[in-house]
């Protein structure tokens, strides 16, 4: 069985996140084509004059909106490509935890959850980015996981000590067991102060 | 002709009702897979098109509640993921298997050839 720190597991990370992405681009992409589409038709209903403003205006509200959510989506995915540029840097836990949630909302989607980040805090610690995002994704995923339908995943950051903290509804069980060695493979550990809560936290800045 | 369009992407699905209006093909939307079934429990469809991957209740799932309501109704996929796995699955279960983003005539093609 592959450990959570081989390189098919990174792979699988990787591999994981970018389906996810390009899964909702190409939602964007669908909704994009429906509505032009749409636009199209509702211009042969305004050359035989049987079209109010509105209509149009709708549909290419629509348009705006979707370019809007897979300008995002592109955004989160460039960022998440370029985390594996150096094996270690300076790593702003806020901007980490907030990446991570962006790259997790498909999964909390389907789950038939959310996410929500309060990463106010900013603090960095040094690790490989690439490395803190799939674990902070880990703990999110795993909290999604143990929630289901019964709530939402809150996600936080704290400067002292710098951590990163997933918090399920109360009366769930967030399973992180197997995370444990990747937690310490980037100079953390994982501390649950209840069984629906749970946390990174870094041993320094 | 009346058809049933499930997917969790209500801009998609609501556009796309309103475009198949504008030619002749009369289609009720849900965005999730309890509401499909509600509007099949009440409605009569010659064909159902089903998102593959939803949340709660994928594609697949639904078509099987689907079929011990309305036996008889046929049915296209739609998939954004365009995975082998999706593809296998979708095209043994479904009478046609499409890939987002769709090309209206083709839907309809499908729909009609279903």
């Amino acid at each position: 069985m592959d450990t959570v720190n081989s390189e098919r597991e990174r792979l699988r990370f990787f591999g994981r996140i970018t389906a996810a992405a390009t899964h909702d681009l190409k939602n964007v992409l669908a909704i994009v084509n429906e509505n032009a589409g749409l636009l199209e038709d509702l211009c042969a209903l305004a050359e035989r004059g049987q079209l109010t403003p509105d209509r149009l205006t709708h549909a290419s509200g629509r348009i705006r909106e979707q370019v809007k959510r897979g300008d995002g989506i592109m955004r989160r995915l460039n960022d998440f490509a370029h985390s594996t540029d150096h094996d270690a840097s300076q790593v702003d836990l806020g901007e980490a935890a907030l990446l991570a949630s962006g790259l997790c909302n498909r999964v909390a989607k389907l789950h038939e959850t959310s996410i929500k980040v309060e990463a106010e805090t900013s603090t960095s610690v040094t690790a490989s980015r690439f490395e803190v995002i799939r674990l902070v994704c880990g703990l999110i995923e795993a909290a999604v996981k143990a929630t289901g339908t019964s709530g939402g995943v809150s996600v936080t950051t704290q400067a002292e000590p710098p951590s990163v903290t997933v918090a399920a509804p109360e009366g769930t069980s967030v399973e992180t067991g197997p995370l444990a060695p990747l937690a310490e493979s980037v100079g953390a550990e994982i501390v649950s102060s209840d069984p629906h809560h749970v946390a990174v936290r870094f041993s320094g800045a | 002709m009346k058809i049933l369009l499930v997917d969790d992407e209500v801009e998609l699905i609501s556009a796309l009702a309103e475009r198949l209006s504008f030619r002749g093909i009369d289609a009720d939307w849900a965005d999730n897979g309890e509401d499909a079934i509600e509007l099949a429990r009440n409605n009569e469809y010659e064909v159902a098109v089903l998102d593959v991957k939803m949340p709660g209740m994928s594609g697949l799932e639904l078509q099987e509640r689907l079929e011990k309501i309305r036996p008889g109704m046929r049915y296209v996929f739609l998939s954004g993921h365009g995975s082998h796995q999706d593809f296998r699955e979708g095209s043994a279960k479904a009478s046609s298997y499409l890939m987002k983003p769709v090309n209206i005539d083709e839907l309809i093609e499908r729909v009609k050839q279903a």
